[in-house]
């Protein structure tokens, strides 16, 4: 088997998959700081919400 | 002009002086600096200060001529990456409040200030990093393919080492993956027969992990008798070297490609 | 000849620059190691391959580092920066980093060969490019330290 050149695309292509990742996670958290996540719980009252709803405070006031 | 109201216990300004010290030297400080901008400081108050450097850490005695009180302190030295920067600023706090330009309260600020806020682009290292190799490949003769090839490899390897300090891996380890890294890269003249450099290519591909500073220092001690910093600085260097080399020779040895 | 000076200036003063990247010199050292360096390294390429003198990497490298030294302790106080923080940035292109990777190359051979003629050779060539890293390493940095100790006062006020 030709050693050298498995080494050297085993090396190559972990670090070409370690810049894209790194730049995908970085992306992702990037997102995540201005709330634009791809999926994420909203309350029932967010997706249903029709303009001219009242706007209830929904904290429980102790 | 003294603009100090209050003269600062003895116990405090020590404890202020170790920490000084154990950052001086963290990031880079030959031990003659640290000793005559630590005296300096002292010196400025009226003190006299004995200083004992330790290869991790710093021993101060302060010893006030008034009281006739002497304060011990003990402090371990920063574990850091090499500062330049830190050690400019933190040499220009001790003019400061040597020549009394601000007070001792105003320089315990500005030296949490300086240890806190030293930041540095991580894509310009890795560019600029990139770029040095790649030149140094030319001044050892290496032509335009080999140089491209160098940068390659360093900004492989120079990447890796980014990330792996983020990781808070051990420097040895790291040292040795990145050179295992970018001696592997910077064989790819010799794999696919690039260029009429090949070897140089390969030989200067790890030379940006050289722990130079270190080296520097320590000879820089030896000269000015810190015989004992000298030696474990020498030690660190040489370790780090080792590193290096074992991870060149492991891609050299899978590579097929003898050192000599 | 003057073209191949220039080339070694220009691209002793990048890798300078790249070098000390890496330790953290403050903003202004950028430029007075690039300067530095490229005087220095271009003084030791001259110093070794010009015809007449064809000095050795070790006295080349002492005479390259004094002018370097030299030349730090004056742009210092310029730059309002410890002499060192310009020095040893601008002495990085000049480490011996080759011989010192060999040097440790030639030990693992020694431990690794097998027969006597084998082992004088990898002996020697790790005791040759040991030796030569630290000779050069060493007169590196009294050539660059012994400006400071001339100029002591120069030096150790830059940051004034």
């Amino acid at each position: 088997m030709n050693t050298p050149l498995v080494t050297w695309s085993c090396i190559v292509s972990l670090v070409l998959l370690l810049i894209v990742l790194r730049l995908l996670l970085k992306n992702f958290s990037f997102n995540r700081e201005k709330h634009n996540k791809f999926i994420q719980l909203g309350s029932e009252r967010e997706e249903f919400f029709v303009p001219g709803d009242t706007i209830e405070d929904e904290d429980y006031e102790y | 002009m003294n603009t100090d109201s209050i003269m600062p216990s003895a116990n405090d300004m020590c404890s202020f002086f170790a920490r000084y010290s154990a950052w001086l030297i963290g990031c880079g400080a030959t031990c003659i600096r640290l000793e005559k901008n630590v005296c300096r400081m002292a010196a400025a108050y009226g003190k006299e200060v004995e200083l004992s450097i330790m290869p991790r850490h710093v021993h101060i005695a302060l010893k006030d001529n008034d009281k006739a009180e002497v304060v011990t302190v003990i402090a371990s030295v920063e574990q850091r990456a090499v500062s330049f920067n830190i050690n400019t600023r933190l040499s220009e706090l001790s003019w400061e409040l040597a020549d009394h330009k601000i007070n001792y309260e105003q320089a315990k600020k500005r030296f949490d200030k300086i240890v806190s806020s030293d930041y540095q682009s991580k894509l310009t290292v890795l560019l600029l990093v990139t770029m040095a190799n790649a030149s140094f490949c030319k001044l050892f003769g290496g032509d335009w393919i080999s140089m491209l090839i160098v940068g390659i490899a360093t900004l492989a390897g120079y990447y890796v080492k980014q990330f792996m300090s983020e990781l808070h891996a051990d420097i040895r380890l790291t040292v040795l993956v990145c050179s295992f890294v970018s001696s592997v890269l910077g064989a790819t003249c010799l794999l696919f027969s690039l260029g009429s450099t090949p070897e140089i290519a390969l030989g200067t591909s790890v030379l940006y992990l050289v722990p130079g500073v270190p080296f520097l220092n320590s000879f820089s001690d030896m000269l000015y008798r810190h015989y004992i910093c000298a030696f474990s600085r020498l030690a660190d260097a040489l370790i780090l070297t080792c590193c290096l080399s074992i991870g060149l020779c492991m891609g050299m040895l899978l590579m097929n490609v003898g050192m000599f | 000849m003057w073209g191949q000076i220039f080339q070694d200036a220009f691209f002793a003063a990048i890798a300078a620059i790249g070098f000390a990247a890496i330790s953290r010199p403050p903003k202004p050292g950028y430029l007075y190691c690039a300067i530095i360096a490229a005087l220095g390294h271009a003084s030791r390429f001259i110093m070794m391959n010009s015809q007449s003198l064809h000095a050795h990497i070790i006295i080349a490298s002492l005479f390259a580092a004094l002018i370097i030294g030299v030349l730090a302790v004056f742009f210092s106080p310029i730059a309002r920066i410890p002499a060192e923080a310009c020095l040893f940035p601008a002495l990085l292109p000049m480490i011996p980093g080759i011989y010192a990777y060999k040097a440790f190359g030639g030990l693992a051979m020694c431990v690794l060969c097998n027969g006597q003629d084998a082992f004088h050779h990898y002996f020697y060539l790790f005791a040759y490019n040991a030796f030569t890293c630290t000779a050069v390493l060493l007169s590196m940095v009294v050539g660059a330290t012994m400006p400071i100790f001339i100029f002591k006062k120069v030096s150790f006020q830059a940051t004034r």
